[in-house]
């Protein structure tokens, strides 16, 4: 029943030109049961607790009280709340394409048949993936550390102004946004790399063969090829970077100052440090109906693609 | 055809490229073998004035590596299993059957990485505590198992595979579930490596679940000892350095055992003309 | 056709679920809760779990402590190092799983478990554990003795002075008020070309001290409850934001979150503010040049911000009356020395005499500081383990976060002291 109400829904033709059987409701159903199951267990409770939570005044110990729409109300008062939005959606904005595009240009090299070295380079590629956070945050500040870092050092080497990496709010973005790449591509890469695995040689060769050059190739087979994949990867990345916490901290603690203060260490700092798990959790409430909202945006480009 | 001439530009930006990549784990692991006393002094030196290995005895000495290694792998195998399964099941429902249902469960399992961990984990203590999962390995490894980005990994590679394919399987009446584990499956084997892969490094360096979880020191997976290195006024650098290289590892030799199955992955040209 | 394809997914959907269950359920197998439940009734209690955190950094007192109670008594005391940020999450779980170790080693007295621990108050008169550092309830209940103290203090780059050839007050005498104190290190800077002249931890433990010895009385409930300071301590903070300049002290220290420990050991700071705990991580990981502990500036008055490092609590359950004999034991003249010199540690009893390996003169400024620090280190120190015990959060740092936005010039000093009042009235008022 519920099948024939999908098809007749206005979700484009690809549902249309299904077969609708019987088999279809339950079928899916059963492949999906277990993680169904585990889904609701470990997210619909405690998610929901966390609901109820964001519209008391919870202190983590004793029984919370019904305040209504207060934490919210604070939240939605609070000047520090949209500085602070605004900047993780900058940071969002600036580094998801430097991820996509470095790990997408790297994934392109490992794959081609024109270079070399390319196991040792995976290899490469992907150790700073494994190096935890905290570890990351003190080589990167051997390196940015603005008073006795490695550029730095370069820098007045070759006669340049030393720069305030950890000081001005925007370079220590720029710091992020690279300590961030650093560490991210090798998830990326290996995505991309499968999908360019997964991409039949024949087309490649029967478009050299008809004279396309290596541009047009790319553009006009690989990237629309790569698209499941793009998609995947941009949507994982924006979450991802919307969420940002463990690498801010070990880097600079959200500074200068709180000018690079994300979602998610605001979270903490106004919520759990000060023992107020109410309005974290309100917080945390309007952080997901952000994310899922950029979700849904995301996921029309991903059908309408899918329809061309 | 096949055998192209190796391009001299593209490899020297693929060198230069994994340089710049390498520059900074390099500093890491030579640091390693620096002295604490040499760590921060100025100037800054990639390589140690005096070479030591004292990080790494107080390191090998102050943790059981090889228990926790056990107890991270085990966790890690098991789980990954667990996860390439369900994901590849709930993925494939995901990709190949079309209805509302499904499309809302699809953002409710990307929801599951939208709320930060800290809001739902008193509760999700207290049901872990009822089922009974307290201080077991188990009680790390089921909570584990479904992961947003491994249902979506599989979600959007069975989308690549031609609907053609499903229905002629279907018209020589091959049960759904055989159609699953006897075709879709195996082509997703790509998918399969790099979701392992995936989640072996996650399990690896995983500290919530363990946290939440294990109260005996003996079930101690790899991150939480680690962790107690960072202490509440000090970080003892040189151990956190040299245990962080340790527990790398095992990692590093994994993965340049199994990357050539991610690359080596040429299933498709049965598939398609 | 069509039910036998829905049948056979359906059994194979069970399969795998069933899989899934047992392999889980198969290898958590065997697992019992340890701790408080294991132990016997009187003679054998078990093992006794003893949470704790950082003590294999600070040179293993605890260990040693606990292996020398079992060559003495038969009793196993099994050491479990947490790291410091997981410890609270850890002790609330196991609270909740009725799986409380014997005892732990806590920077703060949880409200969540605070109700099953074990009154500690005949400890600290038995054994003149600084009674003023014990949270102790309206009652007299004492839910937990300090193990240790820890106390702010001043280092120099010795080097660096005696190169420049600027004296430096070694003595309980003319001790430099901060002004003659910053005059001095820009000195040194001038003479050697040392980059900053001092760096201090971002820390609101350091800060109060800093505050305090510019006269503050900090931040003290008035009659309605409502948090108020005095003058000083706007004084104190713009003298704070004027040294935070990048050159006198490097501001990423403070907005940043560079670490001063690093900066320090590189040679290129003439100073550091920061504490007591310092001392072992020095003598081990300096080696580039000589350091020395010495008073910190007055403007007008001592007063090193000191407290409890942290302290032991005994939880209720089977286990508690040995935890409680381990604990009595610990705190035995000779066996409370031998676990202050090995993890070197300022005293938290009033008797201990003790002789460090190294760097003794270090530890006995220290002391000294304690002991003549102004009355309001105590006085706020009381209130603070007052609303400890009443349960109150004392987590967070509404000082040290709005500090931090008044130095990166984000609000004013007015709003940042009148941010710290509201949010201290809004926790305890």
């Amino acid at each position: 029943m519920a099948e024939t109400t999908t098809a007749a829904a206005p979700s484009g033709t690809t549902a249309m030109r299904r077969r609708t059987r019987p088999g279809q409701t339950l079928v899916p159903l059963l492949f999906i049961a277990i993680a169904f199951v585990l889904f609701c267990v470990f997210f619909v409770g405690p998610g929901a607790l966390g609901l109820y939570y964001s519209f008391t005044d919870y202190r983590g110990v004793g029984s919370p009280r019904w305040v209504g729409l207060d934490n919210y109300q604070r939240l939605f008062a609070d000047e520090q709340f949209y500085a602070v939005l605004g900047r993780t959606l900058t940071y969002t904005v600036l580094s998801v394409p430097v991820h996509v595009v470095v790990a997408l240009g790297i994934a392109l090299l490992l794959t081609s048949a024109a270079t070399r070295f390319q196991t040792v380079a995976r290899v490469i590629f992907f150790i700073p993936w494994l190096i935890s956070p905290i570890v990351a945050g003190v080589i990167w500040r051997w390196l940015f550390g603005e008073n006795f870092g490695l550029i730095n050092y370069l820098f007045t080497v070759v006669n340049l102004p030393t720069q305030r990496w950890e000081t001005d709010g925007n370079l220590s973005l720029l710091v992020l946004i690279l300590a961030g790449t650093w560490g991210g591509t090798a998830f990326n890469m290996l995505l991309f790399i499968a999908a360019l695995k997964n991409i039949p040689k024949s087309y490649l060769e029967a478009a050299e063969i008809d004279g396309a050059t290596s541009s047009q190739r790319f553009f006009r087979i690989v990237l629309p090829l790569l698209r499941p994949t793009m998609f995947l990867v941009v949507l994982l990345g924006t979450l991802g970077a919307m969420k940002e916490f463990a690498l801010v901290q070990a880097l600079n603690g959200g500074g200068p100052g709180t000018q690079n203060m994300f979602m998610v260490q605001y979270i903490y700092r106004t919520g759990f440090e000060r023992a107020q798990i109410g309005y974290a959790s309100a917080v945390s409430m309007v952080l997901m109906g952000i994310l899922v909202v950029i979700a849904i945006i995301q996921m029309r480009f991903d059908r309408r693609e899918d329809l061309a | 055809m096949r055998a192209r001439a190796v391009s001299i530009p593209l490899t020297l930006l693929l060198v230069l490229v994994a340089l710049g990549f390498l520059f900074p784990a390099l500093w890491f692991l030579l640091s390693s073998f620096k002295p604490g006393s040499e760590l921060f002094s100025l100037p800054l030196s990639l390589f140690p004035r005096t070479w030591t290995l004292s990080g790494y005895e107080t390191a090998w000495t102050r943790f059981d590596f090889w228990r926790y290694f056990y107890n991270t792998g085990l966790v890690a195998v098991i789980t990954t299993a667990l996860t390439v399964i369900v994901s590849a099941l709930t993925g494939y429902a995901f990709a190949k059957f079309r209805s509302w249902w499904l499309r809302a469960f699809f953002l409710c399992i990307l929801a599951t990485t939208m709320l930060p961990t800290e809001v739902i984990m008193p509760s999700t203590f207290a049901i872990i505590r009822d089922l009974g999962l307290y201080n077991t390995l188990a009680g790390i490894i089921v909570p584990s198992i479904i992961t947003a980005t491994g249902i979506f990994m599989f979600r959007q590679y069975f989308r690549t595979i031609p609907d053609e394919l499903l229905e002629a399987a279907r018209i020589d009446g091959a049960s759904e579930f055989r159609i699953f584990t006897r075709i879709m499956f195996p082509l997703a084997r790509p998918i399969a490596v790099t979701l392992a892969i995936f989640s072996v490094q996650w399990r690896w360096n995983d500290y919530i679940w363990p946290l939440i979880v294990l109260n005996d020191p003996n079930r101690y997976t790899l991150q939480l000892a680690l962790r107690s290195i960072v202490g509440a006024d000090n970080i003892n650098w040189s151990v956190l350095l040299s245990a962080s290289v340790i527990s790398l590892i095992p990692m590093v030799i994994l993965f340049a055992v199994f990357q050539r199955y991610i690359m080596n992955a040429d299933i498709n040209s049965g598939l398609k003309d | 056709m069509r039910t036998g394809i829905s049948r056979r997914t359906l059994i194979a959907g069970g399969v795998a679920g069933t899989a899934v269950l047992g392999l889980t359920a198969g290898c958590g197998g065997g697992g019992t809760t340890s701790g408080s439940g294991a132990g016997g009734d009187g003679g054998d209690p078990g093992t006794l779990q003893f949470f704790l955190s950082g003590d294999a950094n600070q040179g293993g007192g605890f260990a040693h402590m606990a292996e020398k109670y079992g060559e003495e008594t038969g009793v196993t005391v099994e050491i479990v190092d947490i790291a410091n940020d997981d410890l609270r999450t850890r002790l609330r779980n196991a609270a909740q799983a009725n799986a409380l170790p014997a005892l732990a080693r806590v920077g703060a007295v949880d409200p969540v478990w605070m109700n099953v621990t074990r009154d500690l108050r005949e400890l600290v008169a038995e054994h003149n554990i600084m009674a003023d550092l014990a949270t102790t309830g309206e009652d007299g209940f004492v839910y937990s003795v300090p193990t240790d103290v820890t106390a702010v203090g001043l280092y120099l780059n010795k080097t660096l002075f005696d190169q420049a050839g600027v004296a430096y007050p070694t003595e309980d005498v003319d001790v430099w008020s901060w002004d003659e104190f910053v005059d001095s290190v820009r000195q040194v800077q001038a003479a050697t070309g040392a980059s900053y002249g001092m760096a201090m931890d971002r820390s609101s433990h350091r800060l109060k001290s800093f505050l305090y010895e510019f006269g503050s009385t900090l931040f003290q409930p008035n009659a309605e409850g409502v948090f108020e300071t005095n003058d000083a301590t706007s004084t104190a903070l713009e003298y704070f934001h004027n040294l935070n300049d990048d050159t006198f002290m490097p501001r990423s220290v403070w907005l940043s979150e560079a670490d001063g420990n690093a900066l320090f050991k590189s040679g290129d700071v003439v100073s550091y503010y920061s504490g007591s705990w310092q001392i072992a991580d020095f003598a081990e990981n300096i080696a580039d040049f000589e350091w020395v502990s010495v008073y910190t500036p007055r403007q007008p008055t001592q007063a090193v911000q000191y407290g409890n490092a942290a302290s032991i609590v005994v939880f209720e359950g089977d286990q508690a009356d040995a935890a409680y004999d381990f604990v009595n034991w610990l705190y035995q003249t000779e066996n409370y020395r031998e676990l202050a010199e090995t993890s070197g540690f300022l005293p938290a009893t009033t008797d201990a005499e003790i002789t460090y390996a190294n760097n003794q003169a270090a530890f006995d400024l220290y002391n000294d500081e304690i002991a003549n620090a102004a009355p309001v280190v105590g006085e706020i120190k009381q209130m603070e383990i007052g609303f400890e015990a009443e349960g109150l959060s004392t987590e967070g740092d509404p000082l040290r976060d709005e500090v931090i936005r008044y130095l990166n010039d984000e609000i004013d000093l007015g709003t940042a002291i009148q941010n710290v009042s509201d949010r201290m009235t809004e926790a305890f008022g």
